[in-house]
């Protein structure tokens, strides 16, 4: 009786000492068949995506339930229903509002990789994972310009007020009479157009954005004698000249401003990198960044650019299971071939992620990654309140209608951040 | 014996008030009186629509609204613009009325042509008249050199709430014009022939019987034109979408801007309660004075 209790005693110590050899693979495989959904809001890329989660499920057996849906408040219903998605992609603005729902992501690998740079840190933890990097400033369809002047476009020549203001000019002589196409939608004016002067200013670092920014909601911000403020609005003033809809700016639109860039009517859009059909015609087209007369020169040769789908977990309502699945996912993007050929070969998109190595195919993108990786970025304030694109936007839209004169606008916006802070 | 009797009859009369009414009080308890009290415990909290927690501040969201003079600038807009509405609609709504029942050729063919506007729901009739403002009236102004066409509408306040008030004549005249057709069905043949022989002619008989007769018809058609046009969303979203610059944010739109996308729900819910309020006094005054009018055939 003794010998067969210490045997047996025996046998399941042993069992013990394996299980807790192997408890890194029974992990993995307690993962296998687990389910997790991912909200994508990039409504362009949903096909890839799922060729994607099939490829994630041959590699790990985990299934991946991709869902799109772009609507305004789609995640705060989720939230209000107790079912939330265990990855969320949201723009940077919203992380902040659902930040006690989420997973806390400092700890993981690929921030050493670029993650802690482009994720967005909050109270210093890392609560969202950089899905894409993007840019905003002037697209310019070079085909249209060389069309004209005769000679190959060098965005660099061009980076001043003049003699940005002369090529201008020598484009509409030439035919092209209004070569800027200025977008009246109030997101694209307060958060693209208007929003470079919260960071394309003084050296263009977060610190010097962020400075500003405690100025405006203190109220001790005196932009009409700022410098760098006016200098990017005698560059819109510009825009607005040779603007393709200055007869009506309102009644733009986005899709035919998009066309009008496309086919070369216009040869100047003030956007961002995700316009990337652009280069659908042609694949002489390229980002530049505005070509402002601020105080620091080096502006207007560095592109505005950051992070700005964050992905982010669920803590709140996902099983441990499904955190751990949703991790294992947001590594595999960053880490295995297929991930980091996604999104930059599939998408066309940028990786904010140091190590991956796979060169765009788009020319937008293209013209971006030349921009990053020579490391000429400037910071991208992203963290307005969420109502900015709407107020700010409606006064942009009185602005480019002519009913508000710059004084004007500059004591509505410093009221608005004075009351928002 | 009797109490037994009366027992069981009061049993079946509350078991054949739950089968009937029961599945209808249901619903309606459900849909709008629960959420109207869970709403109206919200106004008293400074919930965001997100965070975990919700804390309490009496009436504070009530003395904000108040002072709120964009919401009072929103539901002053919507006033004017639901009182022309709800005059023109009714106006158009008759007028169609009186045509196709007066025995022309087709007339089934133009009630149903006069209703299928009504049919299409707001949010596409916005975009097609969005594109016939800012595109199609627009290059005919410019080719024709009309000066208040070449201009999209929409591009500037007054001509855009003329827009909307346009959209919505079009889209609510076809289906207060079934109302009103109804109501002239009513009107009792020999009544208009008595006037006729007493010596009545056309304009009289409408003046003195036709129209009084109606009256249960203009209560009906002007409470839903009023109650509609207080409540609009769909065609101010996507005709004008609020703008130019915010400028046509009528109630309903501004009340959903304010409770998600500014993310303050406390605020957004106070308002709609206060919209809720201004719309139930509007409409019972309304009901009031106009059934005081009302006479029976």
């Amino acid at each position: 009786m003794k010998k067969r209790g210490m045997s047996l005693f025996m046998t399941g110590a042993v069992l013990a000492g394996t299980l807790a050899g192997t408890t890194t693979t029974f992990a993995e495989q307690d993962l296998a068949g687990t389910k997790i959904t991912f909200l994508n809001t990039k409504v362009e890329i949903q096909d890839y995506l799922e060729d994607l989660g099939a490829q994630f499920k041959e590699a790990t057996g985990i299934e991946v339930e991709f869902y799109t849906n772009t609507e305004e408040n789609h995640i705060t219903e989720k939230y209000a229903a107790g079912e939330p998605y265990n990855i969320m992609m949201m723009d940077y603005p919203d992380v902040a509002d659902y930040q006690e729902y989420l997973y806390d992501l400092t700890n993981e690998e690929w921030t050493k990789d670029g993650g802690s740079q482009y994720g967005l840190t909050l109270d210093e933890k890392i609560y969202g994972f950089p899905f894409v990097v993007e840019a905003m400033g002037l697209i310019y369809n070079a085909d249209a310009i060389e069309g004209i002047t005769g000679e190959p476009f060098n965005w660099e020549d061009y980076s001043d007020l003049e003699s940005f203001k002369g090529l201008l000019a020598t484009l509409a002589e030439g035919g092209l009479e209004y070569p800027v196409a200025v977008n009246k939608d109030d997101w694209s004016l307060a958060s693209h157009v208007f929003g470079q002067a919260y960071c394309a200013r003084e050296d263009g670092s977060e610190s010097a954005s962020l400075a500003f920014v405690d100025k405006l909601k203190a109220g001790e911000a005196d932009l009409a004698n700022d410098a760098d403020f006016n200098a990017l609005m005698d560059l819109i003033d510009t825009f607005l000249e040779y603007n393709i809809n200055k007869d009506d700016p309102l009644s733009a639109s986005y899709d035919l401003n998009n066309e009008y860039l496309k086919d070369g009517t216009v040869a100047f859009w003030p956007n961002g990198s995700w316009a990337v059909n652009v280069s659908e015609l042609t694949d002489n087209v390229g980002i530049m960044p505005y070509p402002m007369d601020t105080e620091n020169a080096e502006i207007s040769k560095n592109l505005v650019s950051g992070a700005t789908k964050m992905l982010t977990v669920d803590a709140e309502y996902a099983s441990e299971e499904e955190q751990k699945a949703a991790l294992e996912f947001l590594d595999w993007l960053v880490y295995s071939e297929e991930g980091q050929r996604f999104l930059v070969e599939t998408c066309g998109l940028i990786s904010a992620f140091s190590n991956n190595e796979v060169e765009a195919d788009a020319a937008l993108s293209a013209s971006v990654a030349s921009f990053v990786k020579e490391g000429k970025a400037t910071f991208w304030y992203q963290a307005m309140p969420s109502d900015h694109n709407t107020e700010v936007g409606a006064l942009l839209q009185k602005y480019i209608a002519g009913a508000v004169d710059r004084n004007g606008l500059a004591e509505e916006v410093a009221a608005y951040w004075n009351e928002n802070n | 014996m009797k109490k037994e009797k009366s027992i069981r009859s009061a049993i079946h009369n509350a078991g054949s008030f739950a089968v009937f009414v029961g599945p209808g009080l249901f619903f309606f308890v459900m849909t709008i009186i629960v959420p109207l009290c869970y709403g109206f415990y919200l106004t008293l909290t400074d919930w965001n629509g997100i965070a975990k927690t919700k804390e309490f501040v009496g009436i504070k969201n009530y003395l904000t609204a108040f002072q709120d003079t964009k919401f009072w600038g929103a539901m002053g807009l919507t006033l004017i613009f639901t009182l022309i509405s709800v005059i023109l609609v009714n106006y158009v709504a008759f007028h169609l009325a009186r045509l196709v029942t007066s025995g022309i050729k087709g007339q089934n063919f133009f009630r149903a042509a006069f209703f299928t506007p009504n049919l299409i729901g707001g949010v596409v009739l916005g975009y097609i008249w969005q594109f016939i403002f800012s595109r199609a009236l627009v290059a005919l102004g410019k080719s024709l050199e009309i000066g208040f066409l070449s201009k999209s509408w929409l591009s500037n306040t007054v001509p855009a709430v003329c827009a909307l008030i346009l959209v919505t004549v079009w889209q609510y005249s076809g289906y207060m014009m079934l109302i009103y057709i109804a109501g002239f069905m009513n009107i009792p043949k020999n009544l208009k022939e008595a006037a006729r022989i007493d010596g009545c002619d056309e304009k009289q008989v409408r003046k003195y019987i036709v129209t009084p007769l109606m009256t249960s018809s203009f209560i009906v058609c002007i409470f839903l034109s009023i109650t509609r046009c207080f409540m609009t969303y769909d065609v101010n979203l996507s005709l004008t979408e609020g703008n130019p610059f915010g400028s046509t944010v009528m109630a309903a739109m501004f009340v959903y801007r304010k409770a998600f996308s500014d993310k303050n729900y406390g605020l957004g819910q106070t308002e709609a309660i206060l919209l809720f309020a201004v719309c139930a006094i509007v409409s019972l005054l309304q009901v009031y004075i106009t059934k005081r009018e009302e006479i029976e055939a």
